[in-house]
């Protein structure tokens, strides 16, 4: 029992926690929008149809990419925080420090984009951003944005993990005492995945801190840096980084179905192993995006493709079969909320497989940094990830205000987004398979056939666009009710 | 100068997909050097005759390779798999039953079993099929290709600077015989840039990064004659899209 003071103190915590998470909500439905322009944007110019606007395509690009990941990232962490706060207490204010500093970073990289015309890419690669053709400030503030982005949010993360150990220790958190075979204490699956997303995340984002030291020092002293080296670096931080904001996602997955189901998902040891493989697995798989970097080990590259293929076992046979049998014949609650976390799984699976296919050294010959790459990675961000946060915040929303749901809305709005969603990414599939290469503002007639894809893909753009709307305006009304209250 | 309006270089800016050219921050003796040397090799004329690089131009007939149709074909049909399973699973939710978790259990231990039997013997298959040259026999022409912002040369002798540049023997398009095997040394004086080779067909046929301080050795069978396209397949900024060459295979 609790005595009234802690009562009343949990009360403010939680009251505390939902005004953060609203924040955080709020900061994502003006963000993701704007960003979805940008993204437009580049299939315009891609398309050909805008002239002189294409010396914006390469700006667009960095700005796109490094906003979506962070969005991603940080709608994942905002929404896993939400959900553990039910098992134990992440620092508040830590989480509206994370706040303050994730606005500070976009306007540091809104910034060095918008007037520096920086464009260097979204993961920087070494040493391009010292080599373009903008001016060095703005590389300069590009780097400070995305230093006080990762020191925010790795400073997030060690709180996380705090609570976390806190109330759990970190070995019980990770389900080792189920790979011992006991069953107490219970521990939720949600945690296990959010501690294992966790300590991935602050392995990549020490990786991203010395890629950036590594940076500074040749801007300091001039002394160049090993090109090899700092591939290594970058990727590992930019592939982690990307693959723990997804098990963000499915963290929350295993804790939202069964109340839609209305059956429990626990941990035991089968999932205590999967997730535990998935954390040793993460590491190493990075190594597929330097394969074509021949001058690598080979002996990496080798352990790149068994590590990219393994760590589809764990995914498929655990998680999305354990989802599917929750749901298999179950009294499901469907409204936009439960069919989102569902559908999401679908682009998890399908970006997955194209992953792994693409990691196969013999096809990454010829897809290798073709548009098969954005393919994959739109697929499991937008189809999986997105609609994981999106179909979490009309949860919260929806739990937080209680309003009245339009059935018939709903589902509309869902096809919207999963037939403009898949169509868009189909495009990029389909040139990428036949070698339109990624990253380029215009198609040369070698690969000209790039431009009815882009076309073609705008279409199923706008129709993910007026999805996309629908849901804001309805979650955006839940938003409005709770916030009142 | 764009600034100034110079007529003659907002035409070449129009011309050149309106890209502005990083600033080399060359001086006036350096720049002065550089006119002199131009001079000096155009007054020696054409010693022979140098192949130019073609105008860029799409396959007659574009062909999805073998590699890349057996990928969408593999891709297709687990999407499809995927999806019918969500479709499948999601519709059973209409009729509300209890579902006997052991038959769920048996069912999980069989996929797990021929899930990892697929991917171990597609790991077996694939995985000897690499492009990483392992030993010298065949003997190779050997070919070293320099990218830098934003364009290749192909010469007989290693360059590691644009100070060696200027004193090889380089060419902007490659010629090669039918049935050559060919060993590009792929370097970069600046950023990382791709370089990727496209058969006449118009799928590539393999890729290599260039990594400044490094040479990444990638070996071609030429077996078709054609006109092989290079382009640059690691983003190397303003003008990445425009950086290309090429290999004529007689
Ligand atoms: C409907 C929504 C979206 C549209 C229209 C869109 C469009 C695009 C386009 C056209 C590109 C450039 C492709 C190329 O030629 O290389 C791109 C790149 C990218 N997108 Fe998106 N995208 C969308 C959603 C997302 C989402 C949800 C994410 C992640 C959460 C994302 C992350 C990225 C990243 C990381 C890149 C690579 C940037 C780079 O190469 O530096 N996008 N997107
Ligand atoms: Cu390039």
């Amino acid at each position: 029992m609790l005595n009234t003071n802690e009562r009343e103190w949990d009360e403010q915590y939680m009251e505390l926690a939902r005004r953060n998470t609203l924040t955080w909500i709020a900061v994502t439905f003006i963000l993701f929008p704007i960003l979805v322009l940008a993204g437009v944007f580049m299939r315009f110019v891609q398309g050909n149809t805008l002239g002189s606007a294409r010396e914006w395509f390469y700006p667009m690009m960095t700005l796109h990419g490094m906003g979506m990941v962070g969005v991603a990232y940080v709608g994942g962490m905002a929404c896993v925080e939400q959900v553990i706060a039910k098992y134990t207490r992440p620092s508040d204010r830590v989480s509206f420090f994370a706040i303050i500093g994730t606005v500070i970073g976009v306007v540091l990289l809104l910034v060095s984009v918008l007037i520096g015309k920086f464009a260097a890419g979204w993961y920087f690669l070494y040493p391009l951003p010292l080599k373009g053709n903008w001016p060095t400030w703005s590389a300069v503030v590009f780097l400070l944005s995305v230093t006080v982005l990762g020191a925010t949010w790795l400073i997030w993360c060690l709180d996380l993990l705090r609570a976390i150990a806190r109330e759990y220790t970190i070995s019980k958190a990770l389900g080792w005492h189920y790979l011992a075979g006991k069953t107490e204490p219970e521990v939720p699956p949600a945690i296990i995945i959010t501690t294992v997303s966790l300590i991935g995340a602050v392995a990549c984002l020490l990786s991203g801190v010395i890629v950036l030291a590594l940076f500074y020092v040749e801007l300091l002293t001039g002394t160049a840096n090993d090109a090899l080296l700092m591939k290594n670096l970058t990727f590992f931080f930019g592939h982690v980084l990307v693959n723990i904001s997804l098990y963000l996602g499915v963290a929350v997955i295993y804790d939202v179905i069964p109340q839609y189901c209305g059956r429990p998902w626990k941990a035991n040891k089968i999932v205590a192993i999967s997730w535990n493989s998935v954390l040793a697995i993460v590491l190493f798989a990075y190594f597929h995006h330097l394969y074509m970097d021949f001058v690598q080990p080979t002996t990496f590259h080798y352990i790149g493709q068994i590590a990219s293929y393994m760590s589809s076992l764990p995914a498929a046979v655990v998680t999305i079969f354990g989802a599917l049998t929750l749901v298999f014949h179950s009294k499901m609650k469907w409204n936009m909320a439960s069919m989102f976390l569902f559908i999401s799984m679908v682009g998890w699976a399908i970006g997955g497989v194209a992953a792994v296919i693409d990691s196969t050294i013999a096809v990454n010959l010829r897809f290798h940094n073709t548009l098969w790459v954005p393919a994959h990675f739109h697929t499991y961000m937008l189809e999986g990830l997105v609609l994981m946060i999106l179909g979490f915040y009309y949860h919260y929303l929806q739990e937080q205000s209680q309003r009245a749901e339009n059935h018939t809305l709903q589902r509309m709005i869902t096809g919207l987004i999963v037939v403009g969603g898949y169509g868009f990414v189909l495009m990029f599939y389909l040139a990428g398979a036949s070698g339109v290469p990624r990253r380029f503002a215009t198609y040369p007639a070698e690969v000209g056939h790039g431009v009815p894809y882009s076309l073609v893909a705008i279409g199923f753009v706008a129709l993910f666009s007026v999805g996309l709307a629908l849901y804001i305006s309805e979650a955006g009304k839940c938003w409005l009710k709770a916030a009142r209250s | 100068m764009l600034a100034e309006q110079d007529p003659v270089v907002i035409q070449l800016f129009n011309e050149f997909d309106r890209v502005v050219m990083p600033n080399k921050k060359v001086d006036q003796a350096e720049a002065e050097s550089l006119i002199a040397y131009i001079k000096r090799e155009s007054d020696k004329g054409p010693a022979r005759a140098v192949p130019r690089l073609p105008a860029s131009v799409a396959p007659a007939d574009r062909e999805l390779g073998r590699v890349q149709s057996m990928a969408l074909a593999v891709f297709a049909l687990v999407s499809i798999i995927i999806i019918t399973v969500f479709g499948f699973v999601g519709k059973s939710t209409d009729k509300p039953r209890v579902v006997d978790m052991k038959s769920a259990y048996r069912l999980r231990r069989i996929l797990f079993i021929s899930g990892s039997a697929a991917l171990l013997s597609l790991l077996a298959i694939t995985l000897p099929v690499t492009p990483y040259v392992v030993n010298a026999e065949p003997k190779a022409e050997i070919i070293y290709t320099t990218a830098r912002q934003f364009s290749f040369t192909y010469s007989r002798e290693p360059v590691t600077s644009l100070e060696e540049l200027r004193f090889v023997e380089g060419l902007r398009v490659l010629e090669v015989s039918a049935d050559a095997l060919v060993e590009f040394r792929v370097t970069s004086l600046d950023t990382n840039h791709g370089f990727a080779v496209y058969d006449p067909n118009g799928a590539i046929v393999a890729q290599t990064q260039a990594m400044p301080g490094y040479f990444n050795r990638l070996r071609i069978h030429f077996d078709k004659p054609g006109f092989y396209a290079v382009l640059c397949l690691e983003y190397c900024g303003v003008a990445h899209h425009v950086m290309r060459s090429g290999i004529i295979v007689r």
